[in-house]
C-alpha cells in the first residue's frame, strides 16, 4: 500500500459517540470498530453500519480472533467477520498477533483479552496459517498488530521484529504499529531510553509493510507492577514523539487514536485527531521523496 | 517447542487466567486475570442490568461465581451470559427469591430478542393455506419470538427494578409471556390459559398439526393466528426447509 499525501487520521467510534458523531462528524477521514461488536444482525445493528458507512471510511479491527491460537478460528467466526468486510467495505482490516484460547479438558476457554505468544518457529507457523486462512476468506490482505505483553518469563527464540518480519514474509499481511504498545514494554521494562528503543524496534521492521498506525494513552498508574494500555487518557508526549519520528521512517499513514475506556466528549476525540493531522502534515511527503526512502524486504 | 509444547504452553496460561486462587503466580498474569474478570463482569451488568440492581451489593460476587463455575467458551462476550441464570438459580443464599434468577432467563430473552436476524415482514405468504398442503406450511415468527414463565410479574419488575426502593411485584401464580421483536423493540404479552399449548408449539408444528390441536382445544384456528399477524408476532408462513 503506497504511504499517503493527504494524511487519513481516523477515530475509535465507541457507542457513547455514535450520537454525537453523527451530528459532527468532521474532522475525522475514518472511523475504526472492534469487529465483534457489529456481528449481531438485528436491524438496528444493520442500520448503524449503513449510516455510519454513508459518513466515514470504516476500519474493522478484529480482537477476538487470537490468530497465534493453536486452536483455529471457527466457521461460524469467520463467516461473520466475512459478512461484516462485505457489508462495511473497509479501507483496512486488522487483528492482532496474540493467542487468546485455548482447550481444558475437553472445554475450549476463551479469554477475551490478548494473549502474548512466544516468538518461535512453531507460533510462526500456527499464525501464519491462520493469517493464511482469514486473508484467503476475506479475499484481502490484513494488517497484524503488535502487542503490549506484561510477561518477562516467555522464552523467545527471536525477536519481536525478527517474528513479525517473517510473518510478513511468509503471508503478505501488513503491520499495524501501536505506538504506545512499543513504548509501554519499554516502560514495562525500565528502559533508560525508550523512545530510541521504540525507534530501534521500528527501523527493525519492513517500512513497506507497516501500513497504519495506532495512537492512544494509558493510565500513568502501576497495576501489580507494570504499567497496563488502557486506552484511557488522552495521548501523551512521548507517544507524539513517536508519531513523528516514525512518520519520517514510513510516510504519512492511515493513524488512529484509540480511547476506549473512561471516554471523553466527541469533541475531545476530534482535537486528538487534530493534532495528528497536525504531525502528518509536517511530514508529508512527495512521491519522489517517498522513492528515496524506500526499504524493500 | 513443538505443536503440542505449544498447545500445553498456552492451555497453561489460559489455567492461570481462568484460576480460581486470587493470588496469581506473578504480576503479569495478575493483569490478565484482571482484565478477564473485570471484562466478563461489565458484560454481564450490561446484559442482566435489572437483575445486578436486585442482586445489590452481592452482584460483583454472584458473577465472580459464574465465572469461576462456568467458565467462558465464545469469542463473543456477548453470549457469556448463556448461563448466568442457571447458575443464580444454583446459588443457595437466593433459593427463597426465585424471582432474581427468574429475572435473568427475562433479560437474557430480551438481550437474545434484540440480536435476532432482521427477517421481511411477508403477509402475502398466508396466501399460501389457500395453494399449499397445510402439513408443509409452517408459521414464521417474528426474530426472537419464544415463550417466558415466571411466578412471578417479571416483565413489570424489569420496569421497575432500577427504583431501588421499589419492592418486588409477586404474583404467586404461574404465568407465561410471549416476547419477541417488533420494529427495534421487544414486546411482550401474556399468554391466554386456553392458547397456551397452540403457543408452546407454534415454532415446531405445522399448519396441519396446530389445526388438530386448535380443534382439540375449541379454539378458532384463523382468529388466532389473525391475532399473531396483528400483532407482529407472525411474520407469514414458510415451507419446511
Amino acid at each position: 500500500m503506497p504511504t499517503l499525501t493527504q494524511p487519513q487520521i481516523g477515530v475509535g467510534l465507541r457507542h457513547p459517540h455514535y450520537e454525537a458523531a453523527l451530528a459532527a462528524p468532521h474532522g475525522v477521514d475514518f472511523v475504526e470498530f472492534h469487529a465483534e461488536n457489529l456481528f449481531a444482525q438485528s436491524d438496528l445493528q444493520q442500520q448503524f453500519i449503513q449510516d455510519i458507512a454513508a459518513r466515514w471510511d470504516v476500519s474493522i479491527h478484529g480482537t477476538a480472533f487470537g490468530l497465534g491460537s493453536v486452536s483455529p478460528p471457527t466457521t461460524q467466526a469467520l463467516q461473520a467477520l466475512t459478512e461484516l468486510v462485505n457489508a462495511t467495505q473497509p479501507i483496512l482490516v486488522s487483528e492482532h498477533v496474540c493467542f487468546n484460547r485455548a482447550m481444558l479438558h475437553g472445554k475450549l476457554y476463551h479469554g477475551g483479552d490478548l494473549y502474548p505468544i512466544p516468538y518461535n518457529n512453531t507460533s510462526l507457523d500456527v499464525l501464519c496459517q491462520h493469517i493464511d486462512i482469514v486473508q484467503h476468506q476475506l479475499q484481502r490482505p490484513i494488517l497484524l498488530e503488535n502487542l503490549s505483553a506484561y510477561l518477562d518469563d516467555i522464552e523467545h527464540e527471536y525477536t519481536e521484529s525478527e517474528f513479525l518480519t517473517s510473518m510478513v514474509q511468509r503471508t503478505g499481511c501488513g503491520l499495524l504499529l501501536d505506538l504506545n504498545n512499543i513504548l509501554i514494554n519499554e516502560y514495562n521494562q525500565n528502559s533508560v531510553s525508550p523512545l530510541n528503543n521504540a525507534m530501534t524496534f521500528i527501523r527493525n521492521l519492513p517500512n513497506n509493510a507497516i501500513q497504519e498506525i495506532h495512537l492512544a494513552g494509558f493510565t500513568p498508574n502501576k497495576v501489580n507492577g507494570k504499567y497496563v494500555d488502557d486506552h484511557a487518557q488522552p495521548v501523551y508526549d512521548e507517544c507524539w514523539q513517536l508519531y513523528a519520528q516514525t512518520l519520517a521512517y514510513t510516510g504519512v499513514l492511515p493513524t488512529l487514536i484509540e480511547w476506549d475506556n473512561h471516554l471523553p466528549d466527541w469533541s475531545v476525540l476530534q482535537a486528538q485527531a487534530e493534532q495528528a493531522r497536525k504531525i502528518a502534515l509536517a511530514h508529508r511527503q512527495t512521491p519522489d521523496t517517498l522513492a528515496s526512502t524506500d526499504e524493500s524486504y | 517447542m513443538n505443536h503440542t509444547d505449544l498447545a500445553h504452553w498456552q492451555a497453561q496460561f489460559i489455567t492461570s487466567v481462568f484460576s480460581q486462587d486470587p493470588q496469581a503466580s506473578n504480576s503479569g498474569m495478575a493483569i490478565y486475570r484482571n482484565n478477564l474478570v473485570l471484562t466478563h463482569r461489565a458484560s454481564i451488568m450490561l446484559t442482566f442490568s435489572r437483575t445486578c440492581a436486585l442482586l445489590g451489593d452481592n452482584a460483583h460476587i454472584a458473577i465472580y461465581r459464574y465465572l469461576t463455575e462456568f467458565g467462558k467458551a465464545s469469542y463473543d462476550w456477548a453470549l457469556c451470559g448463556e448461563h448466568f441464570a442457571q447458575s443464580l438459580a444454583q446459588q443457595p443464599e437466593l433459593a427463597e427469591q426465585s424471582y432474581i434468577s427468574d429475572m435473568a432467563k427475562y433479560e437474557w430473552c430480551r438481550h437474545q430478542i434484540n440480536r435476532a436476524p432482521a427477517k421481511p415482514f411477508n403477509q402475502s405468504s398466508i396466501g399460501m393455506l389457500s395453494t399449499h398442503d397445510w402439513s408443509d406450511l409452517y408459521l414464521d415468527l417474528a426474530p426472537g419470538w419464544g415463550l417466558f414463565s415466571s411466578d412471578d410479574d417479571i416483565p413489570t419488575m424489569f420496569v421497575d427494578a432500577l427504583e431501588k426502593n421499589t419492592p418486588p411485584v409477586l404474583y404467586g401464580t404461574h404465568q407465561t409471556w410471549v416476547c419477541w421483536r417488533s420494529g427495534n423493540a421487544p414486546q411482550q404479552l401474556i399468554v391466554p390459559a386456553q392458547t397456551q399449548v397452540l403457543y408452546q408449539h407454534a415454532s415446531a408444528m405445522s399448519i396441519r398439526q396446530l389445526a388438530d390441536l386448535a380443534e382439540v382445544i375449541d379454539v378458532d384456528l384463523m382468529v388466532w393466528l389473525a391475532l399473531l399477524m396483528q400483532t407482529k408476532q407472525l411474520f407469514g408462513l414458510r415451507l419446511l426447509d
